[in-house]
């Protein structure tokens, strides 16, 4: 018994050091664009737009697997086997694809802020160049450890979803029902709705997400025996961030779908909940969005500056000082700097870039794991730790099945536009 | 200086024209010093590949067709060999500290002696550029705006050989040494190295290809370096010296050591060489000039051409351009149908002849002339200790010489 416990504390403990990639990179999913797509879907679906979420769960957890397994086997990025296997004509093609479609959902993340500075009343241009200039302080002078504590407290932001949606006085066993089992309330042949189902898809897996959980693992220097607690991490990620993006959707459901009310952004949605579920709930989806976006604001340009100098062969990590990593860190800040600009200067409507976004980040996937696949399926590159059998009939599956949804979504758009 | 970028997947023939297949790799050699490429593998239209020894290889034309004989053999990969594409391009080069410096953007050969020598790695933008086959467009951009772009070199002796079958590219230093790297600095990389350790290195190798390293080194250099040598060692790489090379640096050794040397020589090297050392009382110093043009290797084709028309307008006499460095040592050099050949905007680094036919002050005419007549020269550059460019030596100002020696 004493020993079984002892072996248990063991586990515990090495699962707490190996902690980090697979939740942050996970969570980081549900940033302000993800809070944006799950409030305009909910508000117009209900629950259903969560229907199919454990197997998209399973998804999440699959796809990041992949990438947290061929990152500790290997201990290099996907930038790198991209750069060393395929050259640097389509290492360049993909460095410019993904960095356009990066710096795109910064400019949501920086939106996503300033809605959130908007909504406490804060005089939004002070508060929000004075974050961005704390971001790039804390990223370039704290180490890994330290931003990885940060990391993790801003997840505890995402608490405020949970509170704002007990707030919002939901029918649980409804709830249920809708999301997990079959949704009566809307008609299963319409295809717009399965468009914004696929949307909801599109924003929790993303280009982004695949490279950073790379990266970040390989940046935390873990070895090959902690991959199994990697991956179980991976798995605790996966199933965090839909559980998260599942309260908000019912804080949304049991205020603006209940009442009919559709919005178009997370802002408008944040307004929208408070003559229902008051005040409190309110500040809490404000919170929520607030943390969402700073995760997001971190994390995508950290994902770009990982995989610049992965395809270009710097040096890249948060361990790094400054003059050491310059060229990593100065990626990092420049493209904070150009969604701070873009925020403060433009008056558009961000609403057409996130289109736009969704749309390269949804050509980049199938890409992306065409890539996963092949790295995954190579021995050379992976060693016994390849996969075969059930793995990869699985990870082929979910290939296949992520790049069917963006092709369905493409559609969807393209109707949608017309 | 050829790259590889350049010549990959172009369409390989052999000597009739008849096409074989796509150059897809070359196989090179794994050693310390420039590693030679011994065989190509090329890719036919229907998938299959083929190896072929480098010794079969006839010509490599300006456009950098290359053409193989007609009875060529195919052959195998070998242990200790390795694959340009696979093996080093795109790899990512750390120092010995293990940080990551930059990754190898394209690989540069020098052909010598008709083989095909690994000299170094590209790493600078001006590499990757020149994968996209955007480089002599960008080049031309960026004179018009008058921009310097520069190329950035690593040299091979800078590189850790046995690192690389690990798929990294290990460079011998701490961290920041590459920039300093520039193509200028090739023809005398040993140099850098200690005495002791660059003897350890040419001991590697087998004695002919060490004589040809030491032909290379700086007069001063291979003084200091046949000082440190015993007497046999010495006797082992004059053998494999040109008489001439031999003795300008037998010359300036110690008389003792000189003589030492000279009489284990073998008796037939033995005659040449003292008649040669006889006939040195007569160094070429007296004869020299300085009506030479001399140009840095980053100047393009149209700043050199500029230089000449405003400088030699009273030179009697111009064949050759020099190419020397920031320590005015002499590195490159090239004749005017060379230059006319280029583009404008290209460097004059990438069309310059490395491989360099030299004399010093101290050289007999005797042997200036033999060496003139040997490589068909008409000029000659005379160089110091130190490799720097004092000055050249035409056939005209040796044509008194000549004269009375035919008449005596």
């Amino acid at each position: 018994m004493r020993d079984y416990l002892r072996s248990l504390i063991k586990k515990i403990s090495i699962f707490l050091l190996v902690l980090g990639p697979g939740i942050i990179t996970a969570v980081a999913d549900n940033d302000a664009g993800g809070v944006a797509t799950y409030t305009v879907a909910a508000s117009i679906y209900g629950m259903a737009s969560k229907f199919l979420t454990i197997p998209e769960t399973v998804l999440l957890a699959a796809t990041q697997e992949i990438g947290a397994r061929i990152a500790i086997v290997t201990k290099k990025g996907l930038g790198d086997l991209i750069r060393e296997r395929y050259g640097i004509k389509i290492s360049l093609l993909i460095f410019l694809l993904y960095f356009i479609v990066n710096q795109g959902v910064v400019v949501q993340n920086v939106s996503g802020l300033k809605a959130a500075f908007e909504l406490f009343n804060l005089n939004w241009r002070f508060f929000l160049i004075f974050t961005c200039l704390l971001l790039i302080f804390f990223v370039t002078f704290f180490d890994y450890r330290k931003l990885q504590k940060i990391f993790l407290f801003l997840i505890v932001f995402y608490l405020g979803y949970i509170f704002s949606a007990v707030l919002s006085n939901p029918n649980w066993k409804e709830a249920f029902v809708e999301s997990f089992i079959f949704p009566k309330k809307v008609n299963l042949f319409d295809l717009t709705f399965w468009f914004s189902r696929i949307a909801v898809l599109g924003t929790t897996i993303t280009a982004w997400g695949q490279f950073f959980v790379h990266s970040y693992i390989i940046d935390k220097k873990l070895d090959i025996q902690h991959l199994k607690y990697e991956r179980l991490e991976v798995y605790v990620g996966a199933f965090i961030t839909n559980f998260f993006s599942w309260m908000m959707a019912i804080a949304v459901t049991y205020t603006l779908f209940a009442h009919g009310i559709k919005v178009d952004d997370g802002l408008k949605a944040a307004l929208a909940i408070k003559p229902f579920a008051g005040d409190l709930a309110y500040i809490f989806f404000a919170l929520g969005l607030f943390g969402a976006s700073i995760l997001g604001l971190t994390i995508v340009p950290l994902a770009t500056a990982y995989v610049f100098a992965e395809i270009f062969g710097y040096e890249g990590s948060l361990d790094l000082s400054f003059t050491k990593g310059r060229y990593f860190y100065s990626f990092f800040i420049i493209q904070i700097l150009i969604g701070l600009i873009a925020a403060l200067f433009t008056q558009t409507s961000l609403f057409k870039l996130t289109l736009y976004v969704d749309f390269l980040n949804g050509a980049m996937l199938p890409v992306i794991f065409y890539f996963l696949v092949k790295f995954s399926e190579d021995p050379q590159i992976m060693g016994k730790y390849v996969s075969s059998g059930l793995t990869k009939i699985f990870v082929r599956g979910s290939a296949i099945l992520i790049s069917i949804a963006v092709v369905i979504s493409f559609i969807g758009k393209i109707l949608h536009l017309i | 200086m050829l790259f590889f970028s350049k010549i990959f997947n172009k369409q390989v023939l052999t000597e009739d024209n008849l096409p074989i297949g796509k150059l897809e790799d070359f196989i090179f050699l794994v050693s310390s010093i420039e590693p030679k490429v011994t065989k190509l593998l090329l890719r036919k239209k229907n998938n299959e590949v083929l190896i072929i020894p480098y010794q079969y290889v006839k010509t490599i034309d300006r456009d950098l067709t290359i053409k193989i004989k007609k009875n060529y053999q195919l052959t195998e990969l070998e242990a200790n060999e390795l694959y340009v594409l696979r093996n080093l391009l795109d790899k990512q080069i750390i120092d010995v500290a293990g940080n990551k410096l930059i990754r190898v953007n394209d690989v540069c050969f020098q052909e010598k002696d008709g083989n095909l020598y690994l000299i170094g790695v590209e790493v600078g933008i001006l590499g990757i550029l020149r994968r996209l086959g955007l480089e002599d467009f960008l080049l031309k951009i960026f004179a018009i705006l008058k921009l310097k772009i520069e190329s950035r070199f690593l040299s091979w002796v800078d590189i850790q050989p046995l690192e690389l079958s690990r798929g990294v590219v290990m460079t011998k230093y701490k961290e920041n040494k590459l920039s300093k790297l520039l193509p200028e600095d090739l023809a005398d990389y040993l140099q850098k190295t200690n005495i002791d350790s660059a003897r350890k290195i040419i001991n590697l190798l087998d004695e002919r290809r060490a004589a040809q390293i030491i032909k290379e080194l700086n007069l001063s250099y291979q003084l200091s370096f046949f000082n440190k040598l015993k007497t046999e060692e010495a006797i082992k790489f004059i053998k494999y010296l040109d008489p001439d090379e031999a003795v300008d640096i037998l010359f300036n050794l110690s008389k003792r050591k000189r003589e030492e040397i000279i009489n284990k020589l073998p008796e037939d090297q033995k005659k040449v060489i003292n008649y040669l050392i006889k006939l040195s009382k007569t160094p070429i110093g007296d004869l020299m000039t300085t009506e030479y043009v001399q140009v840095k290797p980053e100047m393009t084709v149209r700043e050199t051409l500029r230089l000449i028309k405003e400088q030699t307008a009273e030179f009697s006499f111009l064949t050759t351009v020099y190419v020397v460095n920031n320590q005015n040592q002499l590195i490159g050099v090239f004749n005017l149908h060379e230059l006319l050949l280029q583009d404008l905007e290209t460097p004059v680094f990438r069309f310059m002849q490395q491989n360099l036919i030299v004399v010093h002050l101290s050289t007999p005419k005797d042997l200036v002339i033999l060496k003139m007549l040997k490589y068909n020269l008409q000029v000659l550059p005379v160089i110091n200790e130190e490799k720097q460019l004092m000055g050249i030596i035409t056939i005209d100002d040796l044509s008194d010489y000549i004269f009375k020696k035919i008449n005596k």
